[in-house]
């Protein structure tokens, strides 16, 4: 028994000796076309949640996406090939988006999206070491340092500093007054505080900030403490419910502050809530995408299509001009890229796009610079129950801040 | 089949016949499936710490979480650094960095044992919840150590100029690239193995009969001359350097830590694992730590082939959705099953 196992273990060894090397077998083969690419599709990944904590918002996303690839590929797609989705739900569980991007990556040029900061940041070594042109969906300045990602629109410290020069702008505040920034914990709220206070140093405007929870609902405390510092503006980075009771707490002790926001936290939903009164009055809302239902030709074919599909389970929001600008953008730089559908391709072209035209739905986009933010405008809008995706443009065009210019991301040192 | 799993010989030869298989396994398996052993191999020795913890010597803890963050991000604080310009790191080789990480764990669980001395139970648990709460403030503020809510990278494990859970050397056996998992693999295994293999040998001895006894009842145990106080004690730093064993190999898995993961529903993660083991049953925490890190991963990827479920997003029922539902449905019947067992035996 003893020699027969010291024989089986020698000849183990010797065998996995001599089976070890450090050359790879064979050639290295490289083909013309990039993985999942073939004569009459293109697979591009897009990770997501669609069962987690903010399964919502992707499944918003993902609707908004599948409407416009749907449209491109009835028009003949793109590169004279139509566009696949490989859609897999990460459940907001880092673990398993690292198993579903190593499950995707061989079979897809890139990725469309890929939802949630905290996969994101899991994935970013691999993202980067692997060469995948990936689309964050997120709007946080950190991303924009990584030479694979890209950000659709200006990110969310941009946001907050078109934000406060509007306020200023309009005389809705002026200056030497407080403001007090109510901001999530998390990449969202961190990132549009660097924001406000660089803004504010900017604008002579005294700065007053506040961190929350995502799961906290009651804002009371915050809003309290904001009052007695006499703030005569609140900037809210929150979830949408956060706003709607930020809104409802102030206006009810009689204090009609007005409250800018920044990207996520409006929902047309809060129209039909009891706090529907105070958001409507008090709320302004700062993000880079034209909002739903705009009377506008690159929010009406939006509209028009969704009107036609109906998603099941989705409602007319935010959400779906999200989804569908993520597509379009990632679409128009892929059409740089037909002449060589490979990973490298893909990166140079990404790199060579200095002006990504989604037809107004969002800024021009600029993605010739690692580290530099895509585009600086914001769109400025109101709640508006009137409208469909329930808000109301203030700003024809793009508004951008004269001082918006001279912001550097974190990226840009 | 009771009789024979306990004649030693099989048994041996049934260890010799999974350890042959487990070595060979990377060359034929799919990077899933190395993956799938690997992350539950990880949470198999943090399982086996928190069994020894809740199922033999009866402390309730709900901070299991905290201590494998404290082993991931001790390990990639202590270690060579990445060259992140944002997190500071000491710059100590690996293995140091790793020994040194989990030694951190086991500070912490003995700082936190005397609470563990004066609470039982329930109330225990609710204890321990603070630290939970005292590890996401930490995780979000201190920014050097932990990179704030950006989390950090974790540096490859190198051993001897051989990197693990890295592209070099490169490395082909039998003409298969031997890639980041195929590396870690014998390392997360062997860890496993001698995890195993020492705590089963603890239990066995004076310490593990002495455990159980006060589990049973403090009184009859400290009249029989067993240090109460210490055992248990004792019982939380071996469950905490287990915990950050566990946190340093779950960091090399995953090459970046973020606060999100180390929240309380790890903890009730680790839970799950060992009460569908059966608590205090080693080899039943290993296999709860399979079910509860496998299940969901094994839906994820085949969820799509089942019947009446729909590709993600495209309307109807998701698989995501429906992984769920399966994943809850299979935890109550293995607990029915499991308390049948437990009356028939």
């Amino acid at each position: 028994m003893r020699r027969a196992l010291r024989l089986t273990a020698a000849t183990l060894t010797i065998g996995a000796a001599l089976a070890c090397s450090t050359q790879p077998p064979g050639g290295s083969g490289a083909g013309a076309a990039g993985p999942g690419v073939t004569a009459d599709a293109i697979s591009l990944g897009y990770l997501t949640d669609l069962s987690g904590a903010i399964s919502g918002q992707g499944r918003v996303n993902l609707a908004g996406t599948r409407l416009y690839v749907d449209r491109l590929n009835a028009a003949g797609g793109v590169c004279g090939r139509k566009i696949k989705l490989v859609v897999e739900d990460h459940g907001y569980d880092v673990q398993k988006a690292i198993s579903l991007y190593q499950k995707t990556t061989p079979n897809v040029l890139g990725y469309v999206s890929l939802l949630g900061s905290p996969q994101l940041e899991a994935l970013k070594g691999r993202i980067t070491s692997d060469h995948v042109v990936t689309g964050a969906q997120g709007w946080d300045s950190h991303i924009l340092s990584n030479p694979d990602t890209l950000v659709y629109g200006t990110p969310y410290d941009l946001e907050m500093v078109n934000g406060l020069s509007y306020l200023l702008d309009k005389k809705i505040i002026k200056r030497g007054d407080t403001v007090g920034h109510i901001y999530w914990q998390g990449s969202y709220g961190e990132d549009a505080l660097l924001g406000s206070k660089w803004a504010a140093a900017k604008l002579g405007l005294k700065l007053a900030s506040v961190q929350v929870d995502p799961a906290e609902s009651d804002m009371t405390r915050q809003v309290r403490g904001m009052q007695a510092k006499g703030a005569k503006a609140l900037l809210l980075s929150t979830l949408p419910t956060q706003t709607a009771s930020v809104a409802s707490v102030s206006s009810s002790a009689g204090w009609k502050v007005p409250i800018l926001g920044n990207n996520a936290t409006f929902l047309p939903q809060l129209l039909t809530t009891p706090a529907a009164g105070p958001v409507r009055d008090q709320l302004y809302l700062v993000t880079s995408r034209l909002p739903y239902g705009s009377d506008d030709p690159a929010a009406r074919r939006i509209t028009t299509a969704f009107e036609k599909a109906k998603p099941k389970g989705v409602s007319p929001e935010d959400g779906i001009n999200v989804g569908w600008a993520t597509a379009e953008a990632y679409t128009e730089v892929l059409k740089r890229a037909c002449g060589s559908l490979t990973r490298q391709g893909l990166e140079k072209a990404l790199r060579a796009s200095t002006d990504v035209d989604t037809g107004g739905l969002l800024p021009a986009l600029d993605f010739s610079t690692v580290g530099a933010p895509p585009s600086r405008g914001v769109y400025v809008s109101r709640p508006d129950p009137a409208r469909p995706g329930g808000l109301r443009l203030l700003t024809k065009n793009l508004y951008t801040a004269g001082i918006a210019k001279q912001y550097k991301t974190p990226g840009q040192g | 089949m009771t009789y024979l799993s306990r004649s030693p010989a099989v048994r041996r030869g049934a260890g010799i016949a999974l350890a042959l298989v487990a070595a060979v396994l990377p060359l034929f398996a799919s990077d899933f499936w190395t993956q799938l052993v690997l992350y539950s191999a990880a949470a198999a020795v943090g399982a086996l710490g928190l069994t020894v913890l809740v199922g033999l010597s009866g402390q309730l803890s709900l901070a299991h979480g905290f201590f494998l963050a404290i082993g991931a991000y001790g390990y990639a604080y202590l270690g060579p650094g990445t060259g992140s310009p944002d997190t500071a790191s000491l710059g100590l080789p690996g293995p140091l960095a790793a020994v040194l990480a989990v030694a951190a764990a086991g500070v912490a669980g003995l700082v936190f044992s005397p609470v563990a001395a004066r609470v039982r139970g329930i109330y225990l648990g609710l204890a321990s919840l603070a630290l939970i709460m005292v590890g996401r403030q930490v995780l979000a503020d201190a920014r050097p150590v932990t990179g704030g809510a950006y989390g950090r990278d974790v540096p490859v494990l190198d051993l001897f100029g051989f990197h693990f859970a890295d592209q070099g050397p490169y490395l082909y056996v039998l003409g298969v690239p031997f890639g980041a998992y195929d590396r870690l693999w014998y390392v997360v295994l062997a860890l496993l193995a001698a995890c195993y293999w020492f705590v089963r040998n603890v239990l066995r001895s004076r310490v593990g009969r002495g455990l159980r006894t006060v589990r049973d009842s403090e009184a009859a145990a400290a009249a029989a001359g067993v240090d109460v106080q210490r055992y248990k004690a004792l019982a939380f730093v071996l469950s905490s350097v287990y915990a950050g064993l566990a946190g340093v190999l779950l960091g090399l898995l995953f090459q970046h830590v973020v606060p999100e993961y180390f929240g309380l529903t790890l903890s009730v993660q680790y839970l799950a694992m060992i009460v569908i083991g059966g608590m205090g049953s080693l080899p039943g925490a290993v296999a709860g730590a399979f079910a509860v890190t496998g299940i969901p991963l094994l839906l994820g990827q085949y969820g799509g082939a089942l019947p009446f479920v729909s590709s993600s997003g495209s309307g109807g029922l998701d698989s995501g959705v429906v992984a769920q539902y399966l994943f809850g449905a299979l935890i109550v019947v293995i607990l029915v099953i499991k308390s049948h067992r437990r009356v028939s035996a």
